[in-house]
């Protein structure tokens, strides 16, 4: 069955920027994790949107704020994850957690605002959402309510996953030289694991395991709830024993892996509850992605000093993990061409067909 | 322990150090402080690092700690906490650990070296540097005045380390690095690609070939009743 996507929606920067307005800017999208929000004035940056944003503790509230100081625009916070009070470097300027200037150094010799002036001074605040340990931010001014892109049993199932959460996790971003779609259908299709991951990942599965289900051919996906694009999985797997797993409290029954899809760029795994990963495709560019890795353990029933090697060891192989994906994606984000055939779809890919048909009604190309 | 019942030096573990170490035992003479009789070396390889614990635990019962000094040479796996765990077990045991020096380094007189170190072919220890237990200086490594190196740390073949530079525990710098002076690696830092590094690193940060970026550990050390 042909893709109702055409090679345009992934090369095309106009397209790219519906996107950003029209998803991106609209949907609950994943900013962080709330483990390392917990401290009073830890913070973290991110761009959504193209809009920067401040996700910050305020007295023990987390605020989302556009991260640029009202008086030239200066980034309030610089570094991806931090503590530090909301102030402005540049010039000294403070904020409260409303995001109203709080105090501005020289203010009456220096800048001599008018009462009004002054009153209209504050940072641009978007809705937060934090669903257990996960914080999604929607960057539109009237967001659309949580639950209508996310059950509540999924968001039950978040909640539930995210607290077995470590206070520590390990991050970094990849970048990646195709379109984010690509990488999101890719995670939702099981069926190549065989193929692409022989040595690092398909080892784990039992036989059986990983193939997905096909579906009836006539199965119809118009009008594909939004909200049926995020959902979790799970599939035995071969997980192998380290000492550090005794001292842990694992989510789920062991030998499992778990696999929570969230629209519109989050993939979330755990390796037999005790690893959770969250790959998110951050869209860049039509042709350029970051894949933002974060990564922890489930948390620690006693001290694990050991845990920095840990994180450090399993970043590295899910990374690899990542790396065969990429190079093949690569390759194929740069054989793209305007005149190029769309996917042909088989009876097992009807996932990536409904998440092209909630796209293409996104971004209104479809009704 | 007198030094005249020091009969056996065990060599466990396995990798480049475990290799250069027991290649280079025939050449190292006076550093064991064996009252001039050199003791025997004993190698014991380590198949795999995956059980290091009880691998080793069960090696040590089989040696007598009055008699036997260990040395746990074990490459940077697991950011050396591999190779802290097979010198603990023998700390734990009774056993006395003993740092190696290769003939052909140069240390400077009053530089201090804690235990169960390898200093390798060619390093260079500065004058007043410190090094801690534990720790790696592969060969050919340059080690400036000043610098301090703490426990668990990896220094790679031919990496140096500029005049008063600081390198936290459980470090890695890998081979052919070269750290600028006054630069300080908080603890559990990784530096595997070649190059230059002028500025400071807070704990938990990687620098490695693998990411274009770097990657970063955030967030605090759970507090745990157990």
């Amino acid at each position: 069955m042909q893709s109702e996507l055409k090679a345009q929606h992934y090369i095309d920067p106009a397209i790219f920027e519906q996107e950003q307005r029209k998803i991106f800017g609209k949907l609950w999208i994943f900013a962080g994790l709330r483990t390392l929000l917990a401290e009073p004035d830890t913070f973290l940056t991110r761009t959504i949107a193209g809009i920067p944003l401040v996700i910050q503790n305020m007295d023990g509230t987390l605020k989302a704020f556009e991260n640029q100081c009202a008086h030239r625009q200066m980034p309030l916070q610089l570094e991806e994850y931090g503590q530090r009070r909301l102030a402005c470097r540049y010039h000294g300027w403070t904020y409260d957690g409303h995001g109203n200037v709080k105090k501005i150094p020289d203010e009456q010799t220096l800048y001599r605002f008018t009462k009004d002036e002054r009153t209209a001074l504050c940072l641009r605040e978007f809705a937060i959402e934090v669903i257990g340990n996960l914080v999604f931010v929607n960057v539109d001014q009237n967001p659309i309510p949580i639950e209508q892109q996310f059950t509540e049993e999924f968001r039950k199932q978040l909640v539930d996953v995210s607290s077995y959460f470590s206070s520590q996790a390990i991050h970094t971003r990849i970048p990646a030289r195709y379109n984010w779609k690509l990488n999101f259908e890719n995670v939702l299709d099981s069926n190549h694991i065989a193929y692409v991951h022989p040595r690092t990942f398909q080892p784990f599965l039992p036989t059986a395991a990983g193939k997905p289900e096909a579906t009836a051919p006539d199965t119809v996906v118009d009008d594909t709830p939004l909200s049926s694009l995020s959902f979790a999985t799970a599939m035995p797997m071969n997980v192998r024993p380290w000492p550090w797993h005794a001292l842990v409290d694992h989510f789920g029954p062991g030998d499992t892996f778990h696999d929570f899809f969230i629209y519109p760029n989050v993939n979330f795994i755990t390796v037999g509850g005790l690893v959770f990963l969250i790959q998110q495709f951050d869209p860049i560019a039509a042709d350029h992605t970051e894949v933002r890795m974060t990564l922890s353990t489930a948390r620690e029933k006693q001290h694990i000093t050991a845990l920095p090697a840990i994180l450090w060891g399993h970043l590295k192989g899910e990374t690899r993990v990542l790396n065969e994906d990429k190079v093949l994606l690569e390759a194929l984000q740069a054989r793209l061409h305007a005149g190029g055939q769309p996917a042909q779809h088989g009876v097992y890919e009807t996932s990536l067909r409904k998440v092209a048909n909630v796209y293409l009604r996104l971004i209104g190309e479809q009704a | 322990m007198s030094a005249a019942q020091y009969t056996t030096l065990a060599l466990i573990g396995c990798g480049s150090i475990f290799d250069a170490a027991s290649v280079t035992w025939p050449r190292i003479g006076s550093n064991t402080d064996d009252g001039g009789v050199k003791p025997v070396l004993q190698l014991l390889r380590l198949a795999t690092t995956d059980n290091i614990t009880a691998d080793v635990t069960a090696i040590l019962a089989e040696l007598d700690p009055s008699k036997t000094r260990v040395v746990a040479a074990i490459d940077f796996n697991a950011l050396n906490y591999a190779r802290l765990d097979a010198y603990a077990c023998a700390r734990l045991r009774g056993f006395k650990c003993t740092t190696l020096i290769h003939p052909d380094s140069m240390v400077e007189s009053d530089s201090q070296i804690g235990e169960n170190c390898w200093i390798g072919a060619g390093a260079i220890i500065g004058a007043g540097t410190r090094i801690g237990n534990n720790t790696i200086i592969g060969a050919g490594a340059r080690i400036d005045g000043g610098v301090q190196v703490g426990n668990n740390v990896w220094i790679g073949p031919g990496a140096a380390l500029g005049h008063n530079a600081r390198i936290g525990t459980h470090c890695v710098v890998g081979a052919d690095v070269k750290i600028a002076a006054g630069v300080v690696l908080g603890r559990h830092c990784v530096i595997e690609l070649p190059g230059s590094y002028a500025e400071s690193l807070p704990d938990g940060s990687f620098i490695d070939p693998l990411f274009d970026f770097p990657v970063r550990i955030f967030g605090k050390a759970a507090r745990t009743t157990g």
